[in-house]
């Protein structure tokens, strides 16, 4: 018989506290071999790596940071989801990420991790930084106690890395004996039952199942009645039987300490102290928030647009490019007013989203947005929001996805809601392409007072985004309701220079995935929306075409053109596409819209961003092609051809800004909404919501401004 | 009387006795406030904001409502 020999790849999981610099060694070690959980901004999502020598290669998981394996918030439930195999199976092998400068709580999660039987090594990140503060580490003697290897680095300078390579490679991973005995603070019989029923390894596994069961997660299923039942049948008090057993691991983690550590003074970390004194001032920090916030609107929208201009017209070219060099044919339509207006209308965000995304990845790594979480606590309060909030809805600004996935950080579930629910208003970078053409189309590029009134609308629907995040999260604060307490409590890592060329690559990768994912969708609307603008029902059609085969036939040269062009304007009316547009236009015809933007309203609905490309693919068919006008020129030549007006006037144009701030047009943040609250009820309100509002703001604009 | 670190002026340094009782009190042990610490008030947020403590070393954040769980010696 033959055996087939299946070398599956081992796993290992890489975990510590926050800001100990687990993703700097995750870069290190897997270079640009990273599936970055799906979205970007701020690392909560899980992101795996692979690490190669010769033909071996392991699978890296980076978790999120967490304290302990009793987890707090959702993004710390994934942690111990992974850890504890609940989902998948276990990781083969775990990295334990301590700090140098904070052993004592990096060791709390550290022992619990070696209680729970997994071949593991620790690595001690920011060696430089406590040698600097005075702090030795006597390896040996961490050795003795932990029984585990131990190796020390710097993330940030690439040291030790060689030694962590041959570590996995060799695979020196070893199981430590336990840490605590949980005997000593859980009834023998409780631990045999819970371990018997879930087949678990060890006895903190099961004395950790029990914490868990006390937390309100409604992923769980169904054991956690059963888990209390016992509880209560042996009368074992899991809050404090967990208080005592994590005082019981900082008291031996303390004697370890006094042997494996020499301080020849107290750590200072003199330098973020004294920009915490500025940066964390009651007026002056604020003062440079508000400077930080004003540098990155300047660096989306003034540096922003100088190549948006130039990718704006090479696609223009490429268009009428296509046309001379290819013979005429329906491919070649396609390509031309299908394919190329529709990829040229997502390519251009790619400035604004890398800027976006690295103005946040820089506002991170240097430590500073902790901060702002400190800074915005209060105002955000009164909202029924919470400090943590303001990550999430500064995240908006670049792509509602990672902020509502950035939510997860925080721990009450009614602040974590609001905040899902009310991030989407954040004015994200889907949106500007919207609001750039039509501000371009509808507000005069002139001065007042000095300042340019183009930039004063973007500026205004920014504002409008802003505002109406914070009145719905005030709104929703006292419709839901909770028992259950807010609390602040976080870490303000020390300050440190961002790693420039890690910054880099964060801009790169999420630009990639954004034209990857969208690209996909936009390119497959645009082909769709291509071949139903074309085509429709037959004997209409083909009525038309005769018509027009009997007028060309009478016609001078000169009125050629003027015959073709009306003609395919009446095709466009006739075609699928058509025919869906007119159906919904008494509906959004008290907004100021025609049947055209009827289609790009439905087709925008899967993204905001396709309503540009959907506008440039709808006015290119039957349009002038040869003539390579942007998508800008051509959109402003439409006029109504009932009325002789502009489509695209001040009203309309308006309206439509509107209702794209507050419409939910997204499918992506429906899904990732459903994802986080685990249900289709809060996507469905939130997405019926948003449109009816819309919908009334819309109409509100247009009638004011007509 | 008991004085609790949202007590403490800017600048000023203290040990901590104990943490209060609350539904939390994990979460004060898991970040690494301890009986025993060294901790000094640096910085105030206007209007009854968090308060940013440095506990040997580290920094972080506390609402008033947390701080007032922490109990310091006078």
């Amino acid at each position: 018989m033959e055996i087939i020999a299946s070398k599956r790849t081992k796993s290992i999981a890489i975990i510590g506290n926050p800001n100990v610099g687990k993703s700097s060694i995750f870069n290190q070690l897997t270079g640009l071999n990273q599936k970055i959980g799906n979205y970007p901004g701020v690392t909560v999502d899980k992101s795996t790596g692979t690490i190669r020598r010769g033909s071996d290669s392991y699978e890296l998981i980076d978790l999120p940071g967490t304290y302990s394996l009793y987890p707090n918030s959702e993004d710390e439930i994934i942690a111990y989801r992974v850890l504890t195999g609940t989902n998948a199976p276990k990781p083969d092998f775990v990295l334990v990420i301590l700090d140098a400068c904070n052993l004592e709580r990096s060791l709390l999660l550290g022992t619990q991790i070696m209680d729970l039987g997994i071949p593991m090594a620790f690595l001690v990140n920011m060696k430089d930084l406590a040698e600097e503060n005075g702090i030795h580490i006597k390896v040996v003697e961490f050795y003795k106690t932990l029984g585990v290897p131990l190796i020390l680095t710097d993330g940030r300078k690439s040291e030790g890395l060689e030694a962590i390579r041959d570590l996995i490679f060799q695979e020196k991973f070893e199981v430590a004996k336990p840490f605590i005995d949980v005997r000593e603070f859980m009834p023998d019989a409780m631990i045999g039952t819970i371990r018997e029923r879930h087949g678990y390894q060890t006895d903190f596994e099961a004395f950790q199942r029990m914490v868990f069961s006390t937390y309100d997660d409604s992923s769980k299923k169904g054991d956690d009645v059963w888990l209390r039942q016992l509880a209560n049948a042996h009368g074992f008090q899991t809050q404090s039987q967990q208080l005592k057993e994590t005082t019981a691991r900082y008291h031996q983690i303390g004697q370890l300490l006094k042997r494996g550590l020499k301080n020849d003074k107290p750590l200072e970390n003199k330098l973020t102290k004294t920009l915490d004194r500025i940066l964390l001032h009651p007026i002056l920090g604020y003062v440079l928030f508000l400077g930080v916030m004003l540098l990155m609107f300047q660096a989306i929208f003034a540096w922003a647009s100088i190549p948006m201009d130039l990718i704006d017209v090479f696609f223009a070219g490429i268009g009428s490019w296509v046309y001379e060099t290819f013979p005429p044919g329906v491919l070649t339509d396609l390509l031309a007013e299908g394919i190329i207006p529709g990829i040229g209308g997502i390519v251009i965000f790619i400035p604004q989203i890398a800027l976006l995304f690295g103005f946040l990845a820089f506002l991170e790594d240097t430590g500073y947005l902790s901060r702002v979480v400190f800074l915005m606590d209060r105002l955000m309060r009164p909202f029924g929001l919470h400090g943590k909030s303001v990550v999430p809805l500064i995240s908006g600004l670049a792509c509602a996805i990672p902020g509502i996935m950035a939510a997860r950080t925080i721990r009450n579930a009614k602040e974590r809601l609001i905040t899902i629910l009310v991030t989407p208003w954040m004015s994200c970078s889907a949106r500007l392409p919207v609001y750039i053409i039509l501000i371009g189309l509808t507000v005069p590029d002139d001065l007042y007072l000095g300042i340019n009134l183009q930039a004063i609308a973007l500026l205004t629907m920014y504002l409008l985004g802003t505002i109406a995040t914070l009145l719905g999260a005030l709104a929703l604060r006292f419709v839901l309701k909770t028992e259950e307490k807010s609390f602040l409590l976080t870490d303000l890592p020390i300050y440190r220079f961002p790693r420039w060329k890690a910054l880099v690559l964060t801009m790169y990768s999420k630009s990639k995935i954004f034209v990857l994912e969208a690209g996909k969708v936009i390119l497959a609307i645009s082909i769709v929306l291509w071949v139903l603008a074309s085509y429709g029902p037959s004997a209409r059609m083909d009525a038309l075409e005769e018509q027009k085969e009997l007028e060309m036939a009478d016609a001078t040269e000169n009125q050629l053109t003027e015959i073709e062009e009306r003609y395919a304007s009446q095709k466009l009316e006739l075609s699928y596409i058509g025919i869906l547009g007119k159906s919904i236009e008494p509906a959004i015809r008290p907004l100021g819209y025609d049947w055209k933007i009827g289609i790009a309203l439905i087709t925008s609905f899967a993204a905001r961003e396709v309503f540009v490309g959907t506008i440039a693919t709808i006015y290119s068919i039957g349009g002038d092609v040869e003539n390579e006008l942007t998508i800008q020129e051509k959109l402003s030549q439409e006029v109504n051809p009932e009325t002789g007006e502009k489509v695209f006037n001040q009203a309309t144009g308006f309206s439509l800004m509107v209702f794209y701030a507050f419409a939910m047009q997204c499918m992506s943040t429906l899904a990732v909404v459903y994802r986080e609250t685990k249900s289709w009820k809060w996507p469905i309100i939130q997405t019926v919501a948003m449109t009816v509002i819309a919908y009334l703001a819309a109409l509100f604009t247009y009638q004011i401004f007509s | 009387m008991i004085r609790t670190a949202a007590t403490l002026h800017q600048g000023e340094e203290s040990v901590i006795e104990s943490i209060g009782d609350s539904d939390y009190s994990i979460n004060f042990l898991e970040i690494g406030l301890l009986p025993g610490k060294h901790i000094t008030a640096i910085q105030k947020a206007p209007f009854g904001g968090p308060i940013a403590f440095l506990v040997e070393g580290h920094m972080m954040a506390l609402r008033q409502s947390e701080a007032e769980l922490v109990k310091i010696k006078k």
